[in-house]
This record gives C-alpha cells, structure tokens and sequence, in this order.
C-alpha cells in the first residue's frame, strides 16, 4: 500500500515538474528583453572595419601633391569617377551640391580616371555656373588618376563609379558601389553634426 | 445485477488487456506503417495519411482491412486496460509503468491534437499587419458587397444549383465547381452568355494533387442569366453592378481570425558565404494586442508562442520583382504539450527500467563506455573561439566553395572528383590544380577527364582509351557539338522526368565541363595577353585601364573602314586589344569559383579575383592579395620555386590574420591520413584475425585482433573528432555522416563485449560488418565535399546533438543487437545447446538499450520537428522509420515476455533487426519524398536489397540447421 502510495506521489510530482517545465515554453517572451538587431546601412553600401586610409600619391590636375590628413574631423567622401563613365557624369554635380551644402562637416575629393586632364577640364566648364563655384570650395578636391595608380592599384576599384565614406579619424567606414544614392545620401546626412 | 455487470466488465478489460492483443495488433501496425510509407510516393503524404493512418477502414479492393484509427485504437485499449488493471504495482516494474502511462499520454495527446489542432500560414511581406492567418487547403467562396463581405461559404460544402439561406438580393446559382481546376481556352463558339475573362478561359476538372496547397479550387456560376467564373487567386475576380451597390466573387483561402495582430517588420535571411543556400532566416515582428505591443523574432527552430498560437519561421519567397514573402506557419494546438509531458515520461520509465534490471549485470566496462560517450557527447557540442596560428603551404592556403572555408587540398579533390579521376591519375590533386590555375594553356592538355560511358565518348567523338582519360582539349570540340543533347537533358532534368544514364552522364560531363572552363580563366586577367606587341598592355588589367581610350581608337576605325584587309599593323592591334578586352572580360563576368580574395561585404568572406575586378568587392585590403596571387601566377609560369615558395608564405601570413590556419592544415592532414580508410582496413583485419583466432583458439591472435580493433575505432574516434573540430558542429549532420558515427558507436559497443560468452565471435562478426559499413559509407557519395554544410534546418546545434546523435547510437546498438544475435544462432546451429529465456539475455539486455536510445531519439526529432515544423508527429518517412524500428523491438519484446514467440525466434527476429534498421536508415531516403528528404543518395538501392535478401537467407538458413539438429525444440 505505501509502495503504491509512493509510487503514485513520485509520478505525480514528476508529472508537476515536467507540466512546469513545458509551460515555459508557451510563455510570452519579455518586451522588455528582446532584443533586435537593426539594419546599419543602406543597400549597395557596405560597412568597413575601420581602416586608416591608405598611402597614395594624391595629386590634383597641376600635380599639386593634396594631403586627405587636412580633412581631418570632417567626414570626407572619395568619390571615384571619369568623364566616360555616365552615372558617374550624373552625380558629379549632385555630389558637389551635397559637398556645399554640409561644407563645415563635409568633404568631397574627387579622383579622376580620365587619361588626359583636358577632358577633364572641358567637363569641369561645362557645369553649371553654381557647380563650378561650388567647386571652387576647398572642401572640394579634384585628383588626377590617369594611370589608375590610386584607383586600381590602391583601391582596387575597376568599375565606375565607387566611392569610400571616411569618418573624421580620417578612417574608411564604408564603400559604395555605383552611384551613390538617395538613401545614402540621407545615411551621410544623419551622422553629420 | 449489478455484480452481473461488473463482472462483464471485469470481463471485457481482461480480454482487451490479453497479450495477445498486442503481439497481433503490433505487427499489423508495422505492415501499416510499412504500406502507408511506401504509398506516399504515390499518393502523397495527405494521401497516405487519410488512406492509412487517419482512416478507420483501410479497403485493398473490396476487403475492408483496419485502418489505422482501429489499430492504434486497440493498441491504446489494450495498454490502458493492461495499465489499470492487471500492472503490479512494484518497484521493480516503477520503470515499465511509467513508459507504459507515457506512451497513454502519448496517444491521449495524439487524440486531443486531431481534434483540436488547426494549421494555418502566414505569408508576409515587410510592414504588413494581419488579424488572421490562412488555411493551407481549406477555402471560402465570398461575395463582397461594396468590399464587405456579405456571403462566405465553404468551398466544399457548395454544390451546382441555387444558393439557399442568403441575403443577396440576386439568385446564385452554382453552375459547377472543382476542388482542382485546369485553365483552359475556350472555344469562341461556347463563349456566349460568359463575362469578363469567362470568354476566353474555361475552368475544366483536374485530377487532385497530392499536395492540397498545390490545388486550384474553382467555380462556375450565373445570375441573371449571365454566366462568370472565379478561382483561387484570381486577379480579375468578376464583379457586377446592381443599382448602388457593386459585388465582386472571391475564393479565397479560409481565414481564421487571431485574437491580436502581428505585424511583419523585417524579414532577413542569411546564406553561406559565396553561394545561395540559406544558412538562417528569421523575422522580426511586432504583436500587437490591444494596448500591449511587443517585439519578437521567429527563426528557424525558434519558434513563438502567444495565446495558445506558436508562429514558426516555415519558409520565405521571393516574387518576380524581389519582394521577399516571410512565411509562418502558425498552428493552434490544444494537445501541444502532450507529447513533450509524454517524453519526458517515457524516457525516464525506459532508463529506470534498464538501471533496475539490469543491476549487476553490466561489467565495469559499462561505465568506461558511458564516460566516454558522454565525453564524446561534449566534444559534439558547438567548439569555442578559434585560434590564429600559421599554415604551412600551398594546399592549406583558403578557399571558398560550396559553402565553407577549405583548404586548396579539399577544394582540389572535390575536382578531381568532378572530372572522374580521383585516384585514376598520377599527378596530385593540388598539382592538378595549380597547372590549370596559372598555366591554362598547357593544363588544357593534361587528360584528367575520366569518361567510360561508350555512349558517351561516341557522342562527344572520342576514342577510347586503356585509362579512359581525357584532356580538356580533346573534350572541348565534342561539348560543344553535343550542346543540343545537353540543353535537352538539362531542361527534362529542370521538368522533375526522370533520365536514362547517358542522359545523366551527359549533364554530369557537361558540368565538369563547364565548372573546369571556369578553373581555367581564373586568373585569365592576369595573364600575358596572346600576340600583345604593346609593352604598356600586356594583360586584361591593362587593356581595361585604357578601355575608354581602346573603344574610342576602334570607333575611330570603324568609322574609316570595315575591311580588316585595310587595316595598318596599329589598328589590327587596336582591333585585337578590343576583341580580347570583350571576350576576357564575357568570360571573367560569371567566373565566382575560385573564392580567395578576402572581402568586407556585410561579413568577412572570400570572392573570386575575377568578382573582385567586375562585382565592385575591391577595396585596399584586396590589393594585397590579388598582387600576391598575381606574383605566384607568374612564379609558376617562370618555374620559379623560391619564389614560390616565398609568395606562398606571403600569402599564409596574410590569411592568418583572418582565418584560421590550424583548421585548414588540420583538414589537410585530415585528407591526407584518412583516418576512416584506416579504419576501415583495421576493422577488416581485426574481423578476419579474431576469426581465425576462434577456429585455431589462438590466445595470441585473439589478443592481436583485439588490439587492431581498438586501433580501428580510435582512428574512427580521431577521424570524427577530427570532423567535429573542422565543421564546429556535432558529426552527423549528413547521411555519410551518420554511417560513420554509427559505425564508431557499433565498434565500441562489440569492445565491450569481448568479456561475453562467443565474444570472441560476437566482436569478429561485429568488425567485419562494421568494415562493410565503412564502405557502404565510402560509396554514399551524395556530396563530393565529404564535410559538407547543412541546410538551414539542420543548422542547429543543440537539437543535431541530441536527436541525431541519439538516434544514430541508437541505429549503432541496433546493429550490435543484430551481431549478437547473429552470433548467438550461429552457436546454436554448430552445438545444441538449450535454446531457454537464459540463451536470450545477452541480445534482450542490448535490446533493451537500443529501444531506449532508438526512442529516445525519436521522441527527441518529434520535438525538433515541432519546433522547427510546427508538429510534433507528420507520419514522416523518416519518422516512419525509425518508429517502425520501436515497434519491431516492442513487438518482440513483449512476444518474449508474453511466450507467444520462443526463445530461437525471438533472437532470430533480433537478428532481423539489422534489416529493419537498414530499411529505416536508408530505404526511407530512397522513396525521395518528405521533409526528410535530405539525404538523397542513388545506386544505394542495389546494395540495400542485396543486404536484405542475403540476412533473410543467412537468418533462414541458420534456423533450418538449428531445427535440424533438434536444438529448436528446447525453445
């Protein structure tokens, strides 16, 4: 009789436990801890861990050597483009009206893959009036990269247009591949003071 | 009176609860299980199910049989009349009671779940919110009234005529419906009276599809004397206008309404580097339950649970225009917690039981034994952080393919496996690999294409050979005149029809192809361009620099002529440099094979230099590699080993940093040793040594066959250990794998039965059927990446660990049983001996650890498969079978414990275990059909049925010798 008593509690209790440890699974998950990851970048541009800039010989149409270290606590895009590349024709002005407009936070260099610097200029004078000023600020820069030294060679960039986002370490934090889009440039925006 | 009808009670329970109720009724279950599995090929799994498992009458023909409702039906009386009134309640039986009241509960669960449970699905886009979720094949007919609906009826319930008890202010009258229609054109002369799209389309009877999701209900219907149509998801449902108010007709699937909404607000999906198959995927909603809101993410084996309703991550689609569709199953299930109460139950009524009866009958070595599966248990479980070391040369150098991270030696054998030749050619495979990277011109001529199909080599034009090798050049004429036959092939295969060997032979050598065209032009961008007189462009990269330049000086041309006669040595170079900057560039377009170069895109993972140049994935970490890459290119061009070995110690510096060099070196020592072709040759030896042994009662060889048995299951023990530490992940995720771990699980079972009476035999046996096993395990060669990655659903470790690894003990105990089993008749048939329950207890006591194991297992997939399928029981294939291995082990069993089988024919039918077991493990496979379906295997179905046939034989003929020498009638 007690074996049968025990034996019916034991299986009760181990019937109790297994009912509670079941439970928990069809309880509600807390609100207050779940925790969910959110989409750091916009598509087509892709984070970086940060890295310093590379070396490279930066010069601009008058073989002026350019230092990127003078952009230093600024934001700086380097945009890499040519004039026989159309989506990178498209957006040359676009980027340099952004450039403009967040010029105390914003800075844009401009590397040019065209082999000869004449093409190059006859572009640059057939922007509209407010571009050409634009560009005359110094916070837009215009490299000169006729034998891809830069482009291919350091940065590894074989198709227009691609452009790199540097944070005001001066680090790259992220690349985008083809133009550069509303979406990004709303993303830019949002980390600017 | 009232005595009489106790007494007819008491009656009634002892005859339901005879024993002899459940030897007949379980192996008709078996025969149920058998039929209804193998009907699913045929008729689906719906269809099964309502034929076989859910139907109270089975009918062959005009014989009505039971169906599976009566036979579990009389199991369950059985077991519960047993349980109630005629267990004796001791300690000694604690174990049986509770597996017995567990496998009540069990069935109790299954009852409340059929009638109670509802399945539904979710398919969600992106920021939509839904107050209910849709049935998979039930549908409504709804008539909307100015977009209210104001009429749902159920499909099934509607028939030709007039629609009765409506509100609608028109007569509908049902013209004909189809539960599975086919849209067909109409003939014009029939069009009249018909509106909309019923002018040109008809809707015309189908057969039923064996999957109810996949079925296209449909109706005809007039009013007014106009005549319409309609049918799931049709995007011009026809609607018409009466006075104010507009009606449109629907059929839609049934909805069940939630009581709260959920909200779809990201739906990501992850796939293994470098290729399409989906790693994870998971969405992130919201519930939304009047004031209470809440976040949550549903994942694959991750599950939901809210208000009764659990919400399971089923699947995801994605649309023509990319819209990815997250789809939840959501199941509403009042028994949901029956089976997992029930496990628990059962489990641990099955282990006491083995512990009580087993009380000083286990040898020490049980213990070691159990250590040692326990740690080995351990050592299944997700590994921790990897280390950074160095590798040591070109074949541990990194490479991405098919998944994984590998070294250039794993990645070079699964080549030479593509082409046929693994081990019909002299040169290593990394040699072959580096000739046909970096000097395609001449590795064109190398012949490393195994063909001996005659069909074949007369298709592509070849002669054969004494090696039946050929080189890519040879090949290439006869690809190319055979593309026709390829395509055709190619698009039966796309279609599901089935197709003959040359057809398969000829896709396969198409393929091997096509994946070494892509090998070849690897590193076509760096190398010398052919005929380039021009210093500054040399190579690809060259002309593609100064491509703006090149098409400007050929449009130029172009301009002035189209004669190439009347070109200047210049402009043909122009001509030529723009033709080779097109055709190199066409062929690197699509060139993703050879994944070395390391990116930074979402995650660190690894392109082709190709994907480099033409997917945007170049950045400054890149350059390094692809000019060391270059630079070795070029060392192997000049012949120039210093360099080369120079430039590969470059380049395993520079991978250390990021991947882990020991792993890879590991994996290629791995491939070299070959731990399980060791083993294999050990257990081989080791069988026949301790055979002999036993003839000539050697104690020497005895000890030397004992010996190479350890050494073979320590190399089968290093082997997967070696596999687990590679893939990060418990061993047997695959079908190859399961083999080998059963293997290792069946080696150490017979060490630990040397100590028994013929254990000399039992372990010589056992090794020789575990050698067998081995090769049967070489010859499952579904994936040439032997350590290969696992779809989404696999891809959780703690419930790999432990369904599968139990399971799979479990098989490896089965198997140990059946050579016991085996060695026991054969004992019996040499020398009479008295065939008593004492003959018996060898096989009954590792029976009993296999039905535990093999149980456990299962219930364990059953809870896997709820969380990451939303049902606990599917009556699966796979589930099938290893139930059916339950069942057989039941049944014989409680046929001993009940004497309604004899001693010899219950180890006999021990003995047929190894069939069951194979049935289970692989004839599943070969029926293809199931969410088990995963390990799909070809040219395994000869080897299984001569297995069977040649047990059934052996079986057979061993109990004709004991019958024959009297021994049988001390059964």
């Amino acid at each position: 009789m007690r074996k049968n008593l025990l034996l019916v509690l034991s299986t009760t209790v181990i019937l109790i436990i297994a009912a509670l440890l079941v439970s928990n699974l069809s309880s509600p998950p807390d609100p207050l801890t779940t925790e969910l990851e959110t989409a750091d970048y916009p598509k087509a541009m892709t984070g970086l861990n940060p890295v310093l800039l590379p070396k490279a010989d930066w010069q601009d149409f008058d073989g002026h050597v350019f230092d990127p270290a003078r952009f230093k606590g600024k934001y700086v895009l380097i945009n890499f483009w040519a004039t026989w590349c159309p989506p990178c024709v498209t957006e040359f002005p676009e980027l340099v009206s952004f450039t403009a407009k967040h010029h105390q936070d914003f800075a844009l260099i401009l590397v040019s893959n065209d082999v000869t610097a004449d093409k190059a200029r006859d572009f640059f004078n057939k922007q509209a009036d407010d571009i050409q000023k634009y560009m005359r600020l110094p916070e837009v820069i215009q490299i000169h990269d006729p034998k891809g030294a830069i482009t291919r060679d350091v940065f590894q960039t074989y198709r227009l247009p691609e452009s790199y986002l540097l944070d005001p370490n001066g680090q790259m934090i992220a690349k985008i591949t083809g133009s550069v889009s509303p979406a990004q440039f709303d993303y830019i925006e949002t980390l600017l003071p | 009176m009232i005595s009489k009808i106790s007494n007819g009670f008491l009656s009634l329970i002892k005859r339901a609860a005879a024993p002899a109720v459940t030897f007949y009724v379980l192996p008709y279950l078996i025969l149920l299980l058998i039929a209804g599995t193998m009907a699913q090929k045929w008729i689906g799994l719906h269809g099964a199910l309502e034929m076989y498992f859910y139907s109270w009458i089975l009918w062959l023909g005009p014989l009505p049989l039971p169906g599976g409702l009566i036979t579990m039906g009389a199991l369950f009386i059985n077991l519960l009349a047993r349980f109630i009134g005629y267990s004796i309640w001791s300690f000694s039986r604690i174990g049986i009671h509770l597996a017995h009241f567990g496998v009540l509960l069990l069935l109790i669960g299954g009852i409340v779940s059929s009638l109670t449970r509802i399945d539904m699905v979710i398919p969600a886009t992106e920021g939509e919110t839904f107050g209910s979720a849709n049935s998979y094949d039930q549908s409504v007919f709804t008539v909307f009234e100015n977009d209210q609906p104001v009429l749902v009826a159920d499909f099934v319930s509607l028939a030709s005529g007039n629609l009765t008890n409506t509100e609608l202010p028109f007569t509908l009258n049902i013209l004909e419906t189809c539960l599975n229609c086919r849209i067909e054109l109409r003939p014009p002369q029939t069009a009249e009276d018909w509106q909309g799209p019923a002018t040109k389309m008809m809707l015309v009877p189908d057969i039923r599809n064996i999957d109810p999701e996949m079925e296209l209900p449909g109706l005809s219907f007039e009013i007014q004397e106009q005549k319409y149509l309609t049918f799931l998801g049709f995007p011009k449902p026809p609607k018409i206008t009466l006075g104010d108010n507009s009606y449109r007709f629907e059929i839609r699937r049934k909805a069940h309404p939630l009581p709260f909404e959920i909200k779809l607000n990201d739906f990501e999906k992850t796939v293994y580097p470098g290729s399409w198959q989906p790693k994870s995927y998971h969405s992130d909603i919201e519930i939304i339950d009047g004031d209470l809101r809440f976040p949550a993410r549903i994942s694959m084996n991750d599950p939901l649970t809210y208000k009764g309703y659990t919400f399971y991550q089923s699947s995801f689609q994605v649309k023509n225009d990319g819209t990815e569709i997250s789809v939840l199953a959501v199941v509403h299930n009042t028994g949901r917690l029956f089976p997992y109460i029930a496990s628990l139950i059962i489990a641990l009524g099955l282990i006491l039981h083995i512990i009580i009866r087993s009380r000083g009958k286990f040898e020490p070595q049980t213990l070691k034994v159990t250590a040692l599966f326990l740690t080995f248990l351990l050592t299944a479980l997700p590994g921790s952080a990897q280390a950074i070391e160095t590798g040591t040369d070109f074949a541990s150098l990194p490479v991405l393919h098919d998944g994984r991270i590998k070294p250039l030696d794993s990645f070079a054998r699964v080549n030479l496996d593509i082409f046929g030749s693994q081990g019909f050619v002299n040169d290593s495979a990394n040699q072959i690999l580096a000739h046909t990277l970096f000097d395609p011109a001449s590795a064109i001529e190398q012949p490393i294409f195994r063909i001996k199909n005659p069909d074949i080599l007369r298709a592509l034009g070849l002669a054969g050979n004494p090696a039946d090798l050929h080189s890519f050049a040879e090949l290439h004429p006869g690809l190319q005149h055979s593309e026709d036959r390829f395509k055709a092939a190619l698009e039966k295969q796309e279609t599901g029809q089935d197709l003959d060997q040359f057809e398969q032979d000829l896709i396969g050598i198409h393929s091997a192809g096509l994946y070494y065209l892509q090998l070849l032009r690897s590193f076509s961008f760096t190398l010398p361009l052919e005929g380039s007189n021009d210093k500054a462009l040399t190579r690809y990269t060259d002309l593609q620099q100064n491509s703006a330049r090149l098409r400007e000086q050929l449009n130029i041309i172009r301009s002035r002529t189209d004669d190439p006669e009347e070109l200047s040595d210049t402009e043909r170079e122009i001509a030529r440099q723009n033709y080779q900057l097109a055709t190199i560039g066409r062929s690197g377009q699509n060139n993703i094979l050879f994944k070395v170069i390391p990116v930074q895109a979402d995650q660190l993972q690894l392109v082709s230099p190709w994907q480099v140049i033409t997917g945007g994935f170049g950045t400054p970490d890149t350059a390094r590699f692809m000019s060391l890459w270059t630079d070795l290119t070029l060392a192997y061009q000049a012949d120039n080993q210093p360099a080369w070995d120079q430039i590969v110690h470059e380049l395993q510096t520079a991978y250390n940093t990021d991947y882990n060099g020991t792993a890879l070196t590991g994996e290629y020592y791995y491939n070299q040793i070959q731990p399980f072709k060791i083993a294999l040759g050990l257990a081989l030896l080791a069988g026949g040594l301790l055979l002999i042994a036993a003839i000539q009662n050697s104690a020497l060889l005895t000890r030397a066959g004992y010996g190479l048995a350890l050494l073979s299951v320590i190399f089968q023990g290093l082997g997967i250990l070696a596999r687990v530490l590679l893939l990060m992940r418990p061993p047997v995720g695959t079908l190859y794998e399961s083999v080998l771990f059963v293997a290792f699980i069946l080696g150490t079972g017979l060490l630990l039965c040397r100590n028994m009476a013929s254990g000399r035999a039992i372990v010589s046996g056992g090794f020789l059927t575990l050698a067998l096993l081995l090769l049967f395990g070489q010859s499952l060669n579904q994936s040439r990446d032997h350590l290969q990655m696992l779809d989404a659903v696999l891809n959780t470790n703690f419930w790999l660990a432990t369904h599968v690894l139990v399971v799979t003990m479990g098989y490896g105990w089965c198997f140990l049983t059946a050579v016991i089993a085996h060695i026991q008749l054969i004992g019996a048939a040499r020398l009479p001996q008295p065939l008593n329950r004492d003959w018996t207890r060898p096989v009954h006591l590792h029976a009993l650890i296999a039905l535990l194991l093999v149980t456990i297992g299962t219930i364990l997939g059953g809870i896997w498969a709820d969380m990451s399928w939303g049902r606990f029981w599917g009556w699966d294939p796979k589930e099938n079978g290893a139930l059916l291995i339950v069942l057989w082990l039941l049944w014989l069993l409680h046929a001993r414990l009940s004497r309604h089988v004899s001693a010899l024919y219950y180890v006999a039918g021990m003995a047929f275990l190894s069939v069951i077991v194979m049935l289970s493990w692989f004839g599943v496979n070969l029926l293809s059909v199931g969410l088990h379906s995963y390990g799909f295997t070809s040219g395994v179905a000869a080897i299984l049925f001569g297995f069977i046939f040649v047990q059934t034989v052996i079986i057979a003929l061993l109990l004709i010798l004991i019958h024959k020498n009297g021994a049988a009638e001390n059964a």
